[in-house]
């Protein structure tokens, strides 16, 4: 066989493995559509899908760029939480969903700077900080409320039907993280610099700056995120997007992003993830399984594709 | 090579849920009525009521799956299917707002007919939630909830176990003055917090009190500063009694104990009868339960299942959904709690053939005195009485 055979075939199997994600996407679906009898992909189901579907991916999109980086991000439950519930208070203290809205995008930017210091100036590992400073976001949240266990805002958000917002915070924002990752310097310096920052700092790429950028553009999301968190629940307590973290986080890696970051780091890995894992948790729900069993297939789902995905790209990485 | 094992694993992942959803059919979970009945009766398939003649699903919202009352509920539940033709689908612990959403939407989805609010973090906006997906909704009570609610075709009121929070609060401060306590500890859960049912509590029992009593508070709820603070108020001198909101038993009998001070201190709780609080009675490790009667939960599947039929409007008056509740029991003795506890884990408190004479297709004359009647019978001297 030629050389040029050679390489052709490993171009093609690197084309169909990258499109594995999507593959798997599409094969969850179609195995719960058939278990459910067609129930998982009715017109009724596909809204709820939308509305469990949404905000992991808002925050996944937003988290490629810090996991492009080489940061995992820990604290994005506290920063929703937070951000959600200053906003909240805003909106019930002026009777306005404008400045609820105004105020939760304020504060979700104002933590991610802070996060993006955080991790620009200190030489401590990003995931403990953040892990840290998740916990210390969600005590500063539950000392803001006060007394109060719930703050309800539903006699200010009216909104009944979020088919719509949701679509264009989505579209929205995948369009703008995708433009930013796969077309500027931004995203390419973040790639560059999760493959190897050693060799990023050396071309002359100001690390700080990115590192900054990334998680700014992470707190997009997650402003977004808690902004649809408000409008859906009408309610927010101190435990709001606790889970959120962990979702991304298994959404991430479904989707198809090595956990180091660098060259192979895909816009798209947020939102096929966050579909993936969406579509599994639905249709395990609508097979009635208990939610001790889906948390057990999501383990074994998560640590494998971590296994797997950490053994491809290590070996191909350049010594730090 | 290493991709195609990220292939395999995604076809693992595929084969993990098939698995799991197989299972789900002749197992049904963990969260259905069925795996409750596999539970007690292993030998025989689970007897299914006949009415109604389709099964309805019900969502039961729940804040802790593990806690006595739950398990105790869930297999009330699983008796009275043998009955009725209803399956229950329970949440998870349900933490926050977005999780109580979720559950929500997958009981829409699973097909859930009625959704039963045992617990509720976002209060009116989780009844609007399940009203918005066509459920109907039982449960949970709050007065600004009930009068938003009240004439809704899906909102079908409740019977409260136990009645309100604040007469379980003054019994539990009436027992102190009857004995004559003055230096009592008093554990006040989410009061401080602001959660309703425990600020109500506390009131009733600061009302019933006055002003004799010395009264060591400890706030919040089991955790590193609850420990420490119920340590230093076991230490407090001359400690006639240790009064507990919630769960006595569990968190004050053993440090009570550990602390050298079973003789010397009472200890009187808010929970609800079984075996353990039967046990504590038989070895004076409590003095008075201030139990809910827990098979009013009950009420739930006959009201649902009329709604379902289209009978919902038998049980209302003027359209507006009935709000009533039972008796909480006030136990101190062993013998009563033995026979309390004999009822609730035998035939139940109300059986299966007298919550029938609610449903409409049973009984056409059904109406809210037939529910105000049986509701009656809940009390601790008729449920002695039997």
């Amino acid at each position: 066989m030629s050389k040029d055979n050679i390489k052709k075939i490993i171009l093609n199997k690197e084309k169909v493995m990258s499109a594995a994600p999507i593959i798997g996407l599409v094969l969850v679906m179609l195995a719960f559509a058939v278990l459910t009898e067609g129930k998982s992909i009715s017109k009724v189901n596909l809204k709820v899908l939308t509305n469990q579907f949404i905000m992991t991916a808002l925050v996944a999109i937003g988290m490629v760029y810090c996991f492009a980086c080489g940061a995992l991000d820990m604290s994005a439950g506290g920063s929703l939480c937070l951000s959600a519930i200053c906003g909240a208070l805003a909106g019930v203290k002026t009777g306005s969903l404008a400045v609820m809205i105004v105020v939760v995008i304020i504060v979700a930017m104002l933590i991610a700077l802070v996060k993006g210091l955080l991790a620009a100036y200190l030489t401590l590992p990003v995931f403990i900080v953040t892990i840290i400073l998740g916990s210390l976001l969600s005590a500063i949240g539950l000392v803001l409320l006060g007394d109060e266990t719930t703050l309800s805002v539903r006699y200010i958000v009216k909104i009944k039907d979020l088919t719509a917002i949701n679509l264009i915070f989505i579209i929205g924002f995948f369009l703008v993280a995708m433009i930013i990752f796969n077309y500027t310097k931004v995203g390419k310096a973040c790639k560059l610099q999760g493959g190897n920052p050693l060799a990023s700092g050396q071309s002359g790429i100001d690390e700080k700056k990115i590192i900054i950028m990334s998680f700014l553009m992470s707190g997009a999301g997650i402003a977004l995120a808690a902004i649809i968190t408000i409008l859906k629940t009408k309610t927010v307590t101190a435990a709001s997007g606790g889970s959120i973290g962990n979702d991304v986080l298994v959404a991430i890696v479904l989707g198809g992003m090595p956990l180091t970051g660098g060259p192979k780091s895909k816009i798209s890995a947020g939102i096929i993830g966050a579909a993936t894992i969406t579509i599994l948790n639905n249709g395990l729900s609508l097979c009635n399984v208990s939610n001790d069993m889906i948390q057990i297939v999501r383990g074994i789902i998560f640590i494998f594709v971590v296994f797997i995905t950490s053994m491809t790209y290590r070996t191909k990485l350049l010594p730090r | 090579m290493k991709k195609k094992l990220l292939s395999l694993l995604l076809g693992l992942s595929i084969a993990v849920t098939l698995v799991g959803c197989g299972s789900s059919n002749s197992d049904s979970g963990t969260s259905t009525t069925e795996a409750t009945d596999a539970a007690t009766s292993d030998s025989s398939a689970a007897i299914t009521g006949t009415y109604p003649e389709e099964k309805i699903l019900i969502g039961v919202e729940l804040y802790d799956p593990t806690e006595s009352e739950t398990l105790a509920m869930q297999e009330y539940f699983a008796k009275l299917s043998e009955t009725y033709n209803v399956e229950f689908k329970y949440s998870e612990a349900i933490a926050d707002a977005d999780a109580e959403m979720k559950f929500v939407e997958d009981c829409a989805m699973a097909g859930c007919k009625g959704y039963f609010g045992y617990y509720n973090v976002t209060g009116a906006q989780l009844i609007q939630s399940v009203i918005d997906y066509e459920m109907y909704f039982y449960g949970y009570y709050d007065e600004a909830s009930y009068e938003e609610f009240a004439g809704d075709p899906y909102y079908l009121g409740c019977v409260l176990a136990g009645g309100n929070e604040y007469d379980k609060g003054k019994a539990l401060g009436d027992w102190v003055v009857a004995n004559g306590y003055k230096n009592v500890v008093y554990a006040n859960g989410g009061a401080d917090f602001g959660v309703g049912q425990f600020v109500d509590r506390q009131q009733g029992f600061l009302d019933a009190i006055g002003d004799d009593v010395t009264v060591t508070t400890v706030g919040g709820f089991p955790g590193d500063q609850f420990f420490a603070d119920q340590a230093a108020a076991l230490s407090t001198e001359g400690l006639e009694a240790v009064v507990a909101s919630f769960n006595g038993l569990d968190f004050w009998a053993q440090p009570i104990a550990s602390a050298g001070l079973t003789d010397k201190v009472a200890l009187a709780t808010i929970g609800s009868v079984n075996e353990t609080y039967l046990s504590a009675f038989e070895n004076n490790s409590v003095s008075l339960l201030v139990s809910n009667n827990i098979d009013t939960y009950g009420f739930v599947i006959p009201i649902i299942c009329n709604a379902v039929d289209g009978n919902a409007n038998a049980l209302k008056t003027e359209g507006k959904a009935p709000l009533l509740s039972t008796d909480f029991w006030i136990v101190n003795n062993a013998d009563d709690c033995k026979k309390l506890y004999e009822v609730l884990s035998g035939e139940g408190v109300f059986t299966a053939e007298q919550l029938m004479t609610l449903s409409v297709s049973n009984n056409p004359q059904a109406s809210l005195a037939t529910l105000e009647e049986l509701a009656k019978t809940g009390s601790i001297s008729a449920v002695l009485s039997k």
